[in-house]
């Protein structure tokens, strides 16, 4: 699995990359899936027993497909908003709605693996980027999270995988200088 | 390399993609009836799985090309009343439900409604001059003849 494309979504701020294996971007796969109502099945009756092993409380196959479809209808428009937002406001860039990948790590990392939740507390719904910049972030991919830790099940894995392959094709594409990265992010 | 000259030389490469956004604004457009779709959809495909048939089978059965079936389970096809009874009939379930209508509980609503919007307003009235948050004057339809609450504000 290799990146052949990179697209901008809103330029100057959202990217996401194509990947040889998939006919389309990895936004539009994402926001196409999550509202393919036979995908959203399959997917939660593969993985019942992660839904209803007790962190997301008692809920049935049906309502889990109608959560996730309402949900990446306000994350996509939360991260449109943003994209758009950021560009004159720096307190509204993406980077206020991401995360860091890894919740320990503190500060600024170049091209630092980052992802977004839905809006429910209890989301089950990622977006996973890299970040170039407050309001500059590439889309590797997303998924449906429903246990804790991406190592548990093959579907995070290979997230975890595109983020990697991201990160790699940005520095082979010259996207990175690592040397004068971090103190252009603390004056800009 | 400053930040800018990263964005400069990524705009380079990226293929600028705008169909996304008119797919996006599709979906909330349309959002309404996309939920009902994706109801019956779902209502579909939990149907053929306890049954253990396949797309395929309902196909046959409807007289219809798989690929609609296809279609009609992604949960993206504005349907027609036809084409639900059909479903109904092959799966033997019930896929819309029309509430009976009354015409006693269409006006008990209305003037519920005209009441609360009343209540509101005098509640916040007092609420600013009081400080008052404990009274609850929420009215229901079916609970008007009963409510004391209502007798006053009228």
């Amino acid at each position: 699995m290799n990146i052949v494309r990179i697209f901008a979504l809103t330029e100057g701020s959202l990217y996401t990359v194509q990947f040889d294996n998939e006919p389309e971007h990895e936004w539009s796969r994402l926001f196409e899936a999550w509202n393919d109502i036979t995908f959203l099945e399959d997917f939660f009756e593969k993985h019942k027993a992660d839904l209803i092993a007790g962190f997301f409380g008692n809920i049935d196959i049906e309502t889990a497909i109608l959560i996730t479809m309402e949900e990446s209808g306000t994350l996509e428009k939360t991260i449109l908003e943003l994209s758009l937002k950021g560009k004159k406001n720096k307190y509204g860039a993406l980077q206020t709605f991401f995360k860091s990948l890894d919740d320990k790590s503190t500060g600024i990392i170049p091209l630092n693996k980052e992802k977004a939740y839905g809006s429910r507390k209890k989301s089950w719904l990622r977006i996973y980027a890299i970040r170039i910049a407050s309001n500059t972030y590439v889309i590797s991919g997303g998924a449906i999270k429903l246990t804790k830790t991406m190592n548990e099940r093959e579907h995070l894995r290979a997230e975890l995988d595109k983020l990697e392959k991201t990160k790699q094709y940005l520095i082979n594409e010259g996207l990175l200088d690592e040397n004068d990265f971090d103190f252009l992010e603390l004056t800009q | 390399m400053a930040v800018k000259n990263l964005i400069t030389k990524l705009n380079k490469v990226a293929i600028v993609d705008s169909t996304w956004q008119k797919k996006a604004q599709e979906r909330i457009d349309n959002k309404d009836w996309l939920k009902l779709s994706a109801q019956i959809a779902i209502r579909v495909l939990r149907s053929l799985r306890a049954k253990g048939w396949s797309q395929k089978k309902l196909a046959e059965i409807l007289g219809v090309s798989d690929q609609f079936i296809s279609k009609i389970v992604k949960g993206n096809v504005n349907l027609t009343l036809e084409t639900i009874s059909k479903l109904e009939s092959a799966l033997m379930i019930k896929l819309i439900d029309i509430p009976r209508y009354s015409v006693e509980t269409e006006l008990e609503n209305y003037i519920c409604s005209a009441v609360n919007e009343i209540r509101k307003s005098v509640v916040t009235e007092r609420i600013t001059q009081e400080y008052d948050t404990e009274a609850d004057f929420t009215c229901t339809a079916g609970k008007i003849a009963h409510d004391d609450n209502y007798n006053e504000a009228a």
